[in-house]
């Protein structure tokens, strides 16, 4: 078994990766752990969790999801997952769906999850602090992912970062351990869902982050077959 | 230059001077101590990863491992080159009022963490979060080629609260990870807090907290001796 684990938020969830991608990557099956409406803290742990569960896949594929989601684990125990054991993701409040909502059904009431979700987003000035934990994540996670000779690939797919953002804030030098790493495509001038859908004709300035359907992850696809073969991470 | 690099929280600024002795068992001529007080293990893998992207490589990297319920939050008004804007969380009557938070009060960000903690209805699957952490991070240090070493520092993790011997909680392989790394001082067995009291005659251990302490310079002494030991022991 081959396997290509893919990890994300719903923008992964609703990738079913074709069979002729599937074997260009030298995989023969494909595990999508992949959760709508999770956060890149997730992803991290999920997938730690899972290689610790099932051992080495022979590659992994992260699409990223939106920096400024979290999780905490609330969960009732009773119900925990395998691999997600009791956390649940949080985004603002108007963000989060009645299916998620249906979930928790906790020591706590829907209400207090409000409450914490509208203090916390109420809190945050700006997405400098989001990127910044992110970005550590990126670092950590890859390296995590190269320690146990992994080949693997991460894009964003819904944050569109825009480096110029950055300039007056020295503490995140970190990003150039990023932009060294062939293995996370272009983070400053990459965005999955931006790319489908202009591939797709939408607008240069369109609202992008829509559920796409398999012929536009096709033409993603083709172009995440293309970018490795260019930087020779198919050999 | 051949740099010690210790980073932690109060625990770690407390280790004010490692012995020269100490210093030089591990081949290094100076000492670089990041810990701030009152931090997450979330700043250390952030605050360790930024000092090495804008300093390079230390020779060797020490990380007392801080209290797994603390976090951090990008809200300051003033941001430095390492932390930004970030300041560290944990139980609100813990929080400084001197904090200047952009476009809030200390008294809003109280309210976040009274509710953040309301709502978890047991600290130990929080666990999970720091779990990940330490391997992702242990994971880059091994990929930047530097030497480290981890211990607890004041958690006291103990696999019974896991539930490990009636119906584990779901979710936790991850943690032989953990145990399988000699870098990662056992987590279940060893504790550098109780480690110090430990040392301490009689009288004086009766009354010393078993985890939560500011020791003096002669238990780091004998926190320095028994760290040599190990670290010899693993070559």
């Amino acid at each position: 078994m081959k396997t290509l684990l893919v990890n994300g938020c719903s923008f992964g969830h609703c990738w079913s990766p074709s069979d002729k991608f599937v074997a260009s990557l030298d995989c023969d099956n494909t595990v999508n752990i992949s959760k709508p409406g999770t956060s890149f803290q997730r992803t991290c742990r999920s997938t730690v969790e899972w290689i610790a569960q099932n051992g080495n896949p022979a590659r992994v594929m992260i699409p990223i999801t939106f920096a400024h989601r979290w999780e905490m684990p609330i969960g009732p125990g009773e119900q925990f997952d395998k691999i997600d054991g009791n956390w649940i993701p949080l985004q603002s409040t108007h963000a989060m769906s009645s299916n998620q909502y249906s979930e928790i059904e906790l020591k706590n009431n829907h209400d207090e999850i409000k409450k914490l979700s509208d203090l916390y987003y109420g809190l945050i000035p700006n997405v400098i602090g989001y990127w910044d934990k992110i970005f550590t994540e990126i670092i950590t996670i890859s390296a995590f992912l190269e320690q146990r000779k992994i080949p693997y690939l991460m894009w964003d797919m819904c944050n569109e970062f825009d480096e110029s953002l950055l300039i007056d804030h020295p503490h995140v030098k970190k990003t150039q351990l990023i932009k060294k790493n062939k293995m996370i495509m272009n983070i400053f001038s990459f965005c999955g869902n931006k790319y489908m859908w202009r591939h797709k004709g939408g607008d240069e300035k369109g609202f992008f982050n829509e559920h796409y359907g398999s012929s536009e992850y096709v033409n993603l696809e083709d172009y995440i077959l293309q970018y490795m073969n260019d930087n020779l991470l198919l050999e | 230059m051949k740099t010690l690099f210790i980073n932690g929280c109060s625990f770690g600024t407390h280790w004010t001077n490692p012995s020269p002795e100490f210093v030089a068992a591990l081949d290094c001529d100076n000492v670089t101590n990041l810990s701030k007080v009152g931090t997450s293990f979330q700043r250390a893998c952030r605050s360790t990863i930024e000092w090495i992207a804008q300093n390079g490589n230390p020779r060797m990297v020490l990380i007392p491992i801080t209290f797994a319920h603390r976090w951090e939050l990008a809200l300051n008004q003033d941001e430095d080159d390492i932390d930004g804007s970030w300041v560290p969380l944990q139980n609100s009557n813990f929080l400084s009022d001197d904090y200047k938070v952009q476009e809030s009060s200390i008294d809003d960000v109280k309210k976040l963490v009274d509710q953040y903690y309301k709502i978890i209805p047991t600290i130990k699957t929080h666990w999970d979060k720091m779990f990940t952490d330490i391997i992702t991070f242990s994971a880059f240090l091994e990929k930047q080629k530097i030497n480290y070493l981890m211990w607890d520092m004041c958690n006291g993790f103990d696999k019974e609260h896991l539930n490990i011997n009636i119906e584990p909680y779901k979710g936790f392989h991850k943690i032989d990870l953990i145990s399988q790394n000699p870098r990662i001082i056992d987590i279940w067995k060893f504790c550098g807090n109780r480690y110090m009291r430990d040392t301490m005659p009689e009288d004086l251990r009766q009354k010393t907290p078993e985890f939560a302490h500011h020791h003096d310079s002669t238990r780091y002494k004998e926190l320095e001796k028994y760290i040599i030991e190990y670290i010899n022991n693993i070559k």
